[in-house]
């Protein structure tokens, strides 16, 4: 499993090398690579099927219990297989379509990360493995919605997925992380026996909402329905693997894994069913009312995602079975969809619904392709959409306790979804029209995808016995127990089949009426929706932009002497607070004593000190200051610090050198500060350096059980093979911080060496 | 800074505190010493003889200030993950002793990570320095 998911991640890297080596066929070329993984998976699927689980494990950060594991049940089977089964269509179809469109290698590159991202999502057996790939698809979706980066679009709109999806991550992060540390582990196969313990944990309420938020940000469930939409401004093949097999599935498919470990309870039903309906239902009227061919395609999926997310939220049986069945079919359909209208796009030039017609005789295989995904769409026999429409009511007839509203919103929202595919199909391609440049049938790699994915469509539903063990194999890992699922079109003459014929019939005539309801609804729209969620979520964006602004012109005002006063009150205060709050005056111990020559030294310095502070001379200021350095320095000898003391006087003869070297350049030592302000400073400096010695007094009378000193006294020269125990912490024990340490410095510098260059450059022109 | 007495100096004092300093960095694992102490040590020798010969001096060096700092920074890493080849967590010290016949040498990426230490401290220092310098023409 590791193998090909890094072969895929390997072909990213290697794409825009074939991309310049074979500027022909790079889509078919890549295509390679993941159906070699295909092959692997189906070389699975008999296994898998029989309830075999695979798992591949190795170590990360052992002592955060994070692993690289990887796990592989029906469930990830049955993901693994849309995404590279659809992956490899798409690519073959982005050789057609890609081909005149400049940054193809980048979009080749991106497109293989992302697939490997999310076949690393859908295959990871440890939750923070799954939250890396989880953030990995929203990296690479970003690039490559706005793969178009000239386009301010298209920048927007990778910018809004981006920050949407990527707020519902962080949340997810945090909802793993109280997972792990309710359960004591991160590793999906052992979650999987925790259930009771984290549904019965006070922390069950925050912990399942911030999951959900991370599920539905990305799953683009109402209210964060409206990145999906904006992101079609990527390039076709792009929504078409977005939509259809991809990133949205994501949120789907980390509800169907957690369903064993986090569902069965009353409030994961109510929240995901709700939220799950009232997406369905409103993508479903709103895609009615658009105009954009990838418009129309986008609120459809919304709509599929919130049926997905309903039918997981109730959580039954049957609903697993419907949800995981519609998964299929929504993949199947929406890829074709997607492709055809990027093959339209592409051969007239506009995907504008009004302006299209009659493309019938033109493009008779589109047509019949587009009519074949449209009925499964629709929900019509003879196609799988069908059966998969017929499960949905079953489930929502018998779901507990929500039935009512889940039936009512399903068969409106399906209705829609008649009306939809009635109206796209007959727009495109029955609408009389004449066309004033030639139009000509699309070449076979544009349509082959599509034509296998129809074909798909109507061949398992008349033939589902390939299909069956596969949902089996993942309702089974869902529901945690195996099932049976039997597939067929025609059920019997009952309350379904009734219903069924209802939604057709409210589809239909919304169709006819077509002319009296959508200027109304469009009026509707207007009333309903005139707060358009995207702008207020820019809005928002902007709004904390000049926030930030505003703070950081309030704090960073450029005096280095006001810097200075607010860092010494606030930490003198917090620090002296904190004293205060854990004060025992232990003073009675005997300080150790002094020699009468450290007595000596310790005068000196505190009289360089009063010396500063008085001077009337910038030079003299900073001379006496050398002198306190050095007898500091002094004082690490007579106390045996000799490392301390050697640096210290290094320290201090560059301090002194640097300081000449600059003096000429500072402004003019200024000599009037008000008596008022002479006294606020002295005041402050008094607060701090009776603090420091508090802090002293109070560190000598702490009494650490076992200090690290010792351990490190006798390990040092076992452990590090050195004597000098200075050195040893400084580049074995504590090695850590001297590498940031370190890092710091550098950028420092590299930092007061570009700053003095830019401001050279900048006076030179 | 035209001082005949200061040039000389300067001049004979550069290898000198440069040599010494190589002396302080690798004795620092045992006695008083280290990469830092060293490469402060060696940074102001350097920074001594540019200081009197002005910015011309740093002009026709042939190591640039950066460059000690960018392989220090590359050595550091280098001892840092060098431990992974043995499939050990970063910054794991690896030892291996080399037995010369009339001594015994313990070496380990330690005093590798040292060494960067030494490069990146004369790198940091003197690319501050050299920049001041630059910035207000010293000669």
């Amino acid at each position: 499993m590791l193998l090909s998911i890094s072969s895929i991640f390997l072909g990213a890297a290697l794409a825009s090398f074939i991309a310049r080596k074979f500027t022909k066929n790079v889509g078919i070329l890549l295509a390679i690579i993941p159906l070699s993984s295909l092959g692997y998976f189906l070389s699975l699927y008999e296994k898998v099927r029989h309830g075999k689980v695979f798992t591949t494990f190795s170590p990360w950060v052992d002592a955060l219990n994070i692993n690289l594991s990887f796990y592989l049940d029906g469930l990830s089977m049955l993901f693994t297989l849309l995404i590279l089964g659809i992956g490899v269509l798409v690519l073959v179809y982005s050789n057609g379509y890609m081909r005149h469109h400049d940054g193809k290698s980048k979009f080749y590159s991106y497109m293989m990360l992302f697939m490997g991202a999310m076949l690393g999502l859908v295959l990871a057996g440890n939750l923070i493995t799954l939250y890396v790939f989880w953030e990995l698809t929203g990296i690479t979706s970003f690039l490559l919605i706005g793969l178009k980066h000239t386009q301010k679009a298209a920048r927007a709109a990778a910018l809004q997925a981006l920050l949407v999806t990527e707020l519902g991550g962080l949340a997810l992060l945090t909802g793993f992380i109280i997972i792990g540390n309710i359960s004591g582990s991160y590793e999906i196969s052992e979650l999987l026996t925790g259930h009771e313990a984290l549904t019965n944990s006070p922390l069950y309420t925050p912990l399942l909402l911030l999951v959900l938020l991370g599920a539905f940000t990305k799953s683009a469930q109402f209210p964060f329905h409206f990145w999906l939409p904006s992101a079609m401004k990527a390039p076709t093949p792009v929504s078409a693997y977005l939509h259809s097999a991809a990133m949205v599935n994501a949120g789907i498919y980390l509800l169907a894994r957690l369903n064993p470990v986090l569902g069965n309870t009353e409030m994961w039903q109510n929240v995901v069913t709700f939220f799950g309906g009232i997406t369905m239902l409103a993508g479903a009227y709103l895609s009615l009312t658009q105009k954009d061919l990838k418009a129309i395609l986008a609120y459809v999926t919304i709509s599929a995602l919130g049926i997905l997310m309903m039918l997981i939220g109730i959580g039954t049986f049957l609903s697993v079975k419907a949800a995981l069945l519609y998964l299929v079919v929504h993949a199947l359909y929406k890829a074709t969809l997607f492709m055809v209208a990027g093959t339209i796009d592409e051969k007239t030039g506009t995907r504008h619904i009004d302006q299209l017609g009659g493309l019938w005789s033109k493009m008779p295989v589109t047509m019949a392709i587009s009519v074949l995904a449209l009925l499964s769409m629709a929900g019509l026999p003879p196609m799988l959409g069908y059966i998969s429409k017929e499960f949905i009511y079953e489930a929502g007839q018998q779901a507990p306790g929500v039935s009512g509203y889940v039936l009512v919103f399903s068969i409106l929202a399906n209705a829609f979804m008649v009306a939809v595919s009635i109206l796209f199909g007959y727009k495109i391609f029955f609408k009389k029209k004449s066309w004033t440049k030639p139009i000509y049938e699309a070449g076979y790699t544009f349509w082959a995808g599509p034509a296998l994915l129809a074909a798909l469509s109507l061949i398992l539903a008349l033939f589902p016995q390939p299909l069956e063990p596969l949902l089996e194999a993942s309702v089974g890992a869902v529901k945690a127990t195996p099932i049976r699922v039997d597939l067929k079109l025609w059920h019997g003459f009952n309350v379904v089949f009734i219903l069924s014929l209802v939604t057709v019939a409210i589809g239909i005539s919304l169709f006819w009426s077509r002319k009296l309801a959508l200027p109304l609804f469009e009026k509707l729209n207007k009333r309903l929706f005139y707060i358009d969620l995207a702008h207020v979520f820019n809005k928002t964006i902007d709004y904390l932009i000049t926030i930030a602004k505003k703070n950081t012109s309030f704090f960073q005002h450029g005096y280095y002497r006001i810097y200075i006063m607010v860092i010494f009150i606030v930490a003198s205060a917090l620090v002296w607070y904190q004293l205060y709050s854990t004060w025992t005056w232990q003073f009675t111990a005997d300080l150790s004593p002094v020699s009468y020559y450290a007595l000596a030294i310790i005068i000196i310095i505190c009289i360089a000190g009063i010396a500063v502070a008085v001077s009337r001379s910038r030079l003299a200021a900073i001379i006496t200051i050398g002198v306190a350095g050095f007898g500091i320095a002094l004082l690490y000898i007579i106390y045996g610090a000799i490392d301390l003391a050697i640096t210290q006087i290094f320290v201090e003869v560059l301090t002194l050198v640097l300081f000449i070297m600059v003096f000429h350049k500072l402004p003019v030592f200024s000599k009037h500060l008000s008596r008022t302000s002479k006294a606020r400073d002295a005041f402050i400096a008094s607060t701090v350096g009776i603090l420091m010695a508090a802090l002293v007094i109070k560190a000598d009378h702490l009494n650490l059980s076992y200090p690290v000193s010792n351990y490190i006294a006798q390990n040092s020269f076992k452990e590090g093979h050195g004597r000098n125990i200075v050195n040893v912490i400084l580049v074995d024990f504590r090695a850590f911080d001297t590498l940031g340490e370190v890092l710091v410095i550098s950028i420092a510098s590299l930092g007061i060496f570009s700053l003095l260059k830019i401001k050279k450059s900048k006076t030179s022109h | 800074m035209n001082s005949i007495i200061l040039k000389i100096t300067a001049r004979y004092l550069k290898p000198v505190s440069i040599i010494f300093s190589i002396y302080v960095l690798l004795r620092g694992h045992n006695s008083p010493g280290g990469g830092f102490i060293a490469g402060l040590l060696a940074g102001s020798g350097i920074l001594f003889y540019n200081l009197t010969y002005g910015i011309d001096a740093i002009r026709n060096t042939y190591v640039k200030p950066q460059t000690y700092l960018i392989l220090g920074l590359v050595i550091i890493l280098s001892s840092a993950t060098m431990g992974f080849l043995f499939l050990k967590p970063l910054l794991t010290g690896i030892w291996h002793t080399l037995d010369l016949g009339f001594l015994e040498l313990n070496l380990g990426t330690p005093l590798l990570f040292d060494a960067g230490i030494y490069l990146l401290v004369i790198g940091s220092l003197l690319t501050i320095t050299s920049s001041i310098m630059e910035e207000i023409e010293w000669k």
